[in-house]
């Protein structure tokens, strides 16, 4: 799926997508122990998280994640949005809870 | 020179996951039982029973207390700050409490915050905040704010629960003091992702566990110059645990 139409969802916030982002969005995780997304989740996924540090953004280019959701209206660090400039990973926030966020992307994406 | 024996990680009464009998009184019992001569009291984000427990410590069993917290940050890492002057712990365990970002909670459930005074007698259930919650500080931020003061900043048990690679997966740049491990194999894995001084704690929560010793240090003498070069020179000798 293309990262426009997942910006399109009403239940997300685009808080930064890189220029000319080309990557396609096949599959999701959600997780805040970074040691465990390290292991489990997979390249071009979406990441449903509430972990706002700035290593969610290497933890990102380790697996090959492409896009971070942050949940229950929380916010990113400055430094994570810098970092995640440099990397270009999209980040997107919402104020659902992680849950119903991961929910309604599962059903987006199952039904592409 | 001597070889202190040390264990630098202690609950009291006043961390809610800590047994009930982690009293002054217990801490005399199995310390005078041990070899220990140096330990620190590090209760979770709150140093309100530090004073109390080193001065009732030192005056009753000769072993040397630094003043201590752990700090649970908003990542959920747990943090080990060691302080050189009480007022200081102290000082910095309020600005922690008050940025705790569970207020209330159910003390029957998750345990009680018990504050004792000078004699070592129970004084207060602390029902707000709750100590077992995360800072709304990150770990950067907790290491700069725990940097004004004289201070050693070591991230506990990295690689178990609320450990601070087990949270975030991969070592932020921060020039820690040390971080502590668990195990020879634990030393081993920190090794290769860059850490290379160590300090081993038993985390104590229950009486017996006052008594063992986690590591050795040299020193002329126990002051916390000495703990600090001991950690900066990588010569704290570690005593793995069962």
């Amino acid at each position: 799926m293309k990262i426009e139409k997942i910006a399109q969802c009403d239940f997300l916030e685009t808080v930064f997508i890189p220029e000319n982002f080309d990557s396609e969005i096949l599959i999701g995780h959600t997780g805040d122990l970074l040691s465990e997304v390290m292991r489990n989740c997979q390249e071009n996924s979406i990441w449903v998280t509430h972990q706002s540090h700035q290593n969610i953004i290497a933890v990102s280019e380790v697996t090959g994640a492409k896009a971070i959701v942050i949940a229950e209206n929380l916010n990113f660090n400055a430094d994570t949005v810098e970092s995640a400039k440099d990397a270009s990973i999209a980040l997107f926030k919402t104020k659902l809870s992680a849950f119903e966020c991961c929910g309604k992307l599962y059903n987006l994406l199952k039904n592409d | 020179m001597t070889e202190f024996r040390c264990n630098f990680h202690n609950h009291t009464v006043l961390s809610p996951c800590a047994d009930l009998t982690m009293t002054t009184e217990n801490y005399i019992n199995f310390l005078t039982k041990s070899s220990l001569d140096w330990i620190s009291i590090t209760d979770h984000n709150s140093s309100a029973n530090v004073r109390n427990y080193k001065k009732i410590i030192e005056e009753n069993s000769g072993i040397k207390v630094i003043p201590g917290i752990e700090v649970q940050s908003i990542e959920e890492v747990h943090i080990l700050v060691y302080f050189e002057h009480t007022h200081e712990c102290e000082e910095f365990g309020k600005i922690i409490e008050e940025s705790l970002i569970i207020k209330s909670y159910n003390q029957e459930k998750l345990g009680y915050q018990i504050l004792t005074d000078e004699s070592g007698e129970f004084s207060e259930i602390i029902d707000s905040p709750y100590l077992g919650s995360s800072s709304s500080y990150s770990v950067d931020k907790i290491f700069s704010m725990a940097k004004k003061y004289s201070t050693a900043v070591v991230p506990a048990h990295i690689f178990r629960a609320n450990g601070l690679i087990t949270q975030l997966g991969i070592p932020p740049k921060i020039n820690f003091d040390a971080v502590e491990v668990k195990s020879e194999k634990e030393m081993e894995k920190a090794k290769k992702i860059g850490y290379s001084k160590f300090i081993f704690g038993c985390d104590s929560h229950f009486p017996q566990q006052l008594e063992n010793i986690s590591c050795y240090i040299e020193a002329d003498s126990r002051n916390f110059q000495n703990f600090q070069n001991s950690l900066n020179s990588e010569k704290v000798i570690p005593v793995w645990q069962p």
